[in-house]
């Protein structure tokens, strides 16, 4: 009994495996599972970037404002 | 030979303008044609066309039989009309037609669409060697069309030094895109023009409030709406010019854009040009990233401490190689229009 359910379990996966293979299905879940990842790296990479664009725009009209008082009159 | 430009907008008029001096200087006969559905007011077209176009005309003449007393048409824009005929297997077929020509209006950031508007021309000219590659792969015809590259004013400088000596800031209709940084470009602005008393800043408006209502580049913020809102103690010598290309050039020193094709037409002059693309708020304006990267190579981006002390780099070789041709453009132009009338 114990061997047939061995045989019954491992063959049992085998198709699961090789149905998902061969409909494409295992190819949407890892691409599924790829676009969760770049939304996450993009969750987390964003905010990091408008950080980054505010930093960039607060040096640049820093540097203006510099110009602007060194050519007061 | 005889050549026929039609134009309709302000891209397309001082297309016409320009390519009809070229030509006319080497000795041919070259009409400019105002269509009936054009965009443009009186000043736009006076400021580019002072003596009036040579003809007015619509749709129809370019089925009409005066098309066959040109050699050749040539355009920066496709017209639906000239699209319309040119997919007409009959007209195509036909003996006796002018070549048709087309270029692009100016720096061109996605040039997808434009690409398609003009597989059916006799002869496609992209504005660089990289964009006419481009075009190569990704568009096959099933005739075969003349491809190559080059602008009629974006030619090679001829050496001579700039004739004027103010600064020129060529404004754009949609870049900056902001409120934020168009108002941060008026303050470059007035602090360059404080540094420098002794030189005009001028911003050289594309078009004037009205204009160009029906352009695909609407301007949400104008210049002189914000200096007139926001704006109260500006330095004296920052000016506001509705004035030809041809004029801000004679008087240019130096030439400054964000994304403005007039950084060619200032090359091209002789007049050394700078490329501001750090302005406040440029991350959300696609059309810097769009610039950052066609002139990557060009040494003429500049941040503001080079604007505010002028110092202007020549463009390097390798970029002006890929962006701009001498007469040679002309001679190829004529060579194929030749060829063209004779089948050879």
């Amino acid at each position: 009994v114990n061997i047939i359910k061995a045989i019954d379990k491992h063959g049992g996966r085998f198709l699961r495996w090789a149905a998902n293979f061969f409909t494409g299905n295992s190819f949407i879940r890892v691409e599924q599972r790829v676009d969760k990842r770049i939304q996450d790296m993009e969750d987390k990479v964003l905010p990091a970037l408008d950080g980054i664009n505010r930093l960039r725009d607060d040096l640049e009209r820093h540097t203006l404002e510099i110009y602007k008082r060194a050519n007061e009159k | 030979m005889r050549f026929v430009i039609p134009f309709f907008d302000d891209s397309s008029v001082i297309f016409a303008a320009a390519t009809q001096r070229k030509l006319k200087d080497r000795g041919h006969d070259v009409l400019t044609a105002l269509m009936a559905d054009h965009k443009l007011s009186d000043r736009q077209l006076t400021n580019n066309i002072p003596n009036g176009p040579d003809m007015e005309i619509d749709d129809s003449f370019f089925r009409s039989d005066a098309m066959k007393s040109f050699d050749a048409m040539l355009t920066c824009k496709a017209p639906l009309g000239v699209r319309k005929q040119l997919a007409d297997p009959k007209h195509k077929a036909m003996r006796n037609r002018p070549a048709y020509i087309a270029f692009q209006p100016g720096l061109e950031f996605t040039p997808e669409r434009g690409r398609l508007n003009r597989v059916d021309f006799d002869a496609v000219f992209l504005y660089s060697a990289d964009h006419r590659d481009a075009y190569k792969e990704h568009i096959q015809t099933a005739f075969s069309q003349h491809v190559s590259f080059g602008h009629p004013y974006f030619i090679t400088p001829n050496g001579a030094a700039p004739r004027g000596r103010n600064i020129y800031f060529f404004a754009q209709a949609i870049s900056p895109l902001t409120l934020s940084s168009r108002q941060f470009m008026v303050d470059v602005l007035a602090t360059l023009a404080r540094r420098h008393p002794d030189r005009d800043v001028v911003i050289k408006l594309r078009h004037l409030p009205g204009e160009n209502s029906d352009h695909v580049h609407k301007e949400a913020f104008a210049y002189p709406w914000i200096i007139d809102r926001y704006f109260q103690d500006l330095p004296p010598n920052l000016k506001l010019s509705d004035c030809s290309m041809t004029e801000a050039l004679a008087d240019a020193a130096i030439a400054i854009t964000c994304t403005s094709t007039a950084v060619m037409d200032a090359i091209s002059a002789g007049v050394p040009a700078m490329i501001y693309l750090d302005y406040v708020e440029s991350h959300a304006d696609k059309y810097a990233g769009l610039m950052r990267k066609e002139f990557a190579d060009s040494s003429l981006i500049a941040p503001l401490t080079a604007i505010m002390d002028l110092e202007a780099k020549p463009p390097t070789p390798n970029w002006m190689a890929n962006h701009f041709r001498g007469d040679d453009l002309f001679d190829e132009i004529e060579q194929f229009v030749k060829r063209f009338k004779t089948g050879k």
